[in-house]
């Protein structure tokens, strides 16, 4: 098989690299940034909470992790979403990068400071409201680097699915190497395939963000 | 007899073991221009801080008009949009334009139609002389120009009182000018205002009253003139005439 | 539960090839990543752009990649045969290394200008002033980042299993396959990260508060 075809057949896992990178993304975003904002603002009771969340999430293994929720809550315990293994690997790397960015998050509301919370407070905004209008928004900037290196980590993550079967770039350059007995292009390729999605965004999404923080002088 | 638009009776503010303000009571009518002065840590900006409601006295009670703001239950958020305030060190939104700033509470917070709430802004903005830096960043204006679109801020809201937190100290001398001439044009508009500062000059043209404020209370208060000739406590005495000393070298 | 008691000298078994992999690799990843981080520093334009490379290598492509790579690329290139643990210890040393560097670096840099300055100014060579005054107050600010590289690494050994080493994660998968009491078995093996990484952290934690310098503080 030539070097084309077998780009080619690596690149037939590239849809699923990708959805399982931004769908895991976008969970973690939506477990995160709550958390980050209720890990700031809220009681003692709730901060527990998140940071039981945060520490049992990180100081599980991905792999652990992605077995217990594919065989053991999908297989085993026969959860209905969890029972396909592409679903089951983006949502275990989901719920971590939901404990990375709560971490991520919360850092840049520390950055923000007190005061712009006071000041729209001030206005008669409530605590809801300053948030969403004031403090979020500053929030995306200011964790923007994080957030670039939170996505290139879950790309290089989403290679971990192949453990369960799931058919992306890594299990494809697998499938070429078993057909051509050739070990090196194939990892090679599906390798530099990886670094191509992750070194564009990380750079590109830190340099927007130093710029737009110069902008506004964040 | 004009009506009193906020009044706090027997204030006090305790951290810890240290008390900021001790047993206060002050009352502001409408049209009133007051102005808070005293030596650094004497309290003067927690003292204005409860009475926006910023911070929760620790004792007594703080009224907006009629309306008991330390009762329990009331609608604190609906009471900060009646009550003006300006800080010290500005604290503009730093992702907003100087429109965005000023518009913001009137939309969210009064809940306006966006038409009704950039007109304001707009207006607010005029009345500042910042008609032409409204699409600025506040990181692109000078501190001067950002503390007048903070003024412009509370202004927008339509509120029945402003509080200036020394909003000239955090400046540069230069720039002390033309936030100063802004409040003079609003002191001439009949706005009531509560200003902590030590912008004598401008006291003395412009207050109705000064008060003397140490160690957590009111030392004695009176006409600027009294200041500015004889005052009765010693502490005031000594004060002043510091501060005039400093004044004359500088 | 009682099920895993018969299973317990194999988990001892992959628990100890876990930690011999993590340490191994923290520590020269530790070494390695000064060398580097020292080389991008003084070393000259060339030698900064090799070590980009290298960093971008192994900082952008997964650890699975990385580690076929060095399981059955580059075996079938030399013509030889890598033992898996080997193969594991090589990665994970480079691996950490290139993680290492990004704040070594800066922990270097942060303290490095005037620290210098004063170091020459009472006669130390460059080379004295690295060792006796750079390093270890770059160090010191090192360490809670460090803690963080720590725990990434300690989780990531986990993909060893990939390549067929027995490691903690692998053993638990064995167990799993044989005995179908699978949440138990991962729940088992995930608490054993979960306890060793948390215990080393803190530790480190105690560390960093016993040599902290009043007044060098970093905030990661």
């Amino acid at each position: 098989m030539d070097p084309i075809n077998q780009l080619a057949l690596i690149l037939v896992g590239l849809p699923r690299t990708l959805a399982i990178s931004i769908l895991s993304f976008l969970l973690g975003l939506a477990i995160g940034l709550p958390l980050a904002f209720i890990r700031t603002y809220m009681g003692k009771p709730y901060q527990i909470v998140v940071d039981v969340y945060e520490k049992v999430l990180r100081g599980i293994p991905e792999v652990v992790l992605i077995f217990f929720v594919f065989y053991g809550l999908g297989l085993g315990l026969g959860f209905p979403l969890l029972k396909d293994a592409l679903t089951a690997a983006t949502f275990a790397l989901g719920i971590r990068s939901g404990a990375h960015q709560s971490q991520i998050f919360r850092g840049a509301i520390r950055g923000i400071g007190e005061h712009q919370m006071v000041a729209a407070r001030a206005l008669g905004l409530s605590r809801l409201q300053a948030i969403i209008y004031v403090m979020a928004p500053q929030t995306f900037i200011i964790a923007s680097p994080g957030l670039g290196s939170e996505y290139a980590l879950l790309i290089k993550d989403s290679s971990y699915a192949f453990i369960i079967g799931v058919v992306e770039m890594m299990r494809q350059a697998d499938r070429v190497r078993a057909a051509t007995l050739d070990m090196v292009f194939p990892t090679l390729a599906a390798t530099f395939l990886y670094i191509l999605l992750t070194f564009p965004i990380a750079t590109y999404l830190d340099m927007w963000g130093s710029r737009k923080k110069k902008q506004l002088g964040l | 007899m004009t009506d009193v638009v906020m009044e706090c009776r027997n204030l006090w503010k305790i951290y810890g073991n240290i008390i900021a303000v001790k047993d206060v009571s002050l009352e502001i009518r409408e049209g009133d221009i007051k102005l808070i002065f005293g030596p650094s840590g004497s309290g003067k900006s927690t003292l204005l801080r409860c009475l926006a409601m910023l911070t929760t006295p620790t004792k007594g009670d703080v009224f907006l008009g009629e309306e008991c703001l330390t009762k329990p239950g009331v609608d604190l958020n609906k009471a900060r949009a009646r009550i003006g305030f300006v800080f010290q060190h500005i604290w503009l939104f730093h992702h907003l334009t100087a429109l965005g700033n000023v518009e913001l509470g009137p939309r969210r917070t009064l809940k306006l139609p966006k038409r009704e709430a950039r007109e304001r802004a707009m207006q607010a903005l005029i009345e500042v002389r910042m008609k032409e830096w409204t699409k600025h960043y506040p990181a692109q204006l000078s501190g001067g120009q950002q503390q007048r679109v903070g003024i412009a801020r509370a202004l927008a809201m339509h509120p029945e009182i402003i509080l200036l937190d020394e909003p000239t100290s955090a400046l540069d001398p230069e720039l002390t000018g033309e936030v100063i001439d802004t409040l003079k044009d609003l002191a001439k508009k009949g706005i009531t205002m509560l200003i902590v500062s030590h912008e004598m000059p401008f006291a003395r043209e412009v207050a109705d009253e000064m008060i003397f404020f140490d160690e957590g209370t009111i030392i004695e208060r009176g006409r600027p003139e009294l200041f500015f000739t004889s005052p009765r406590s010693e502490r005031a005495k000594k004060f002043m005439a510091r501060l005039i000393k400093r004044t004359a070298r500088g | 539960m009682e099920f895993l008691i018969e299973y317990l000298p194999w988990i001892l078994e992959g628990f100890l090839k876990t930690v011999q992999v993590t340490f191994f690799g923290i520590i020269m990843g530790l070494l390695l990543g000064i060398l580097i981080a020292i080389g991008d520093l003084y070393g000259g334009k060339i030698i900064s752009t090799i070590i980009r490379f290298y960093v971008e290598f192994f900082r952008g492509s997964p650890l699975i990649a990385q580690l076929f790579i060095f399981y059955f690329s580059l075996p079938q290139i030399l013509d030889i045969r890598l033992d898996s643990f080997i193969v594991g210890l090589i990665v994970f040393a480079l691996n950490s290394a290139a993680y290492q560097k990004g704040y070594i670096k800066g922990a270097l840099e942060s303290v490095y200008q005037d620290q210098m300055t004063a170091a020459l100014s009472i006669g130390l060579s460059r080379v004295q002033a690295i060792v006796y005054v750079v390093l270890p107050q770059a160090m010191r600010i090192v360490i809670p980042a460090w803690s963080n590289e720590f725990c990434s690494l300690a989780k990531s050994t986990a993909a060893l299993l990939v390549i067929g080493e027995r490691e903690l994660a692998g053993v638990g998968r064995t167990i799993a396959s044989q005995t179908f009491k699978v949440i138990e078995t991962y729940a088992f093996i995930a608490l054993i990260y979960l306890l060793w990484i948390t215990a080393v952290m803190k530790a480190l934690d105690i560390l960093y508060n016993k040599v902290k310098i009043p007044g060098i503080e970093i905030t990661v």
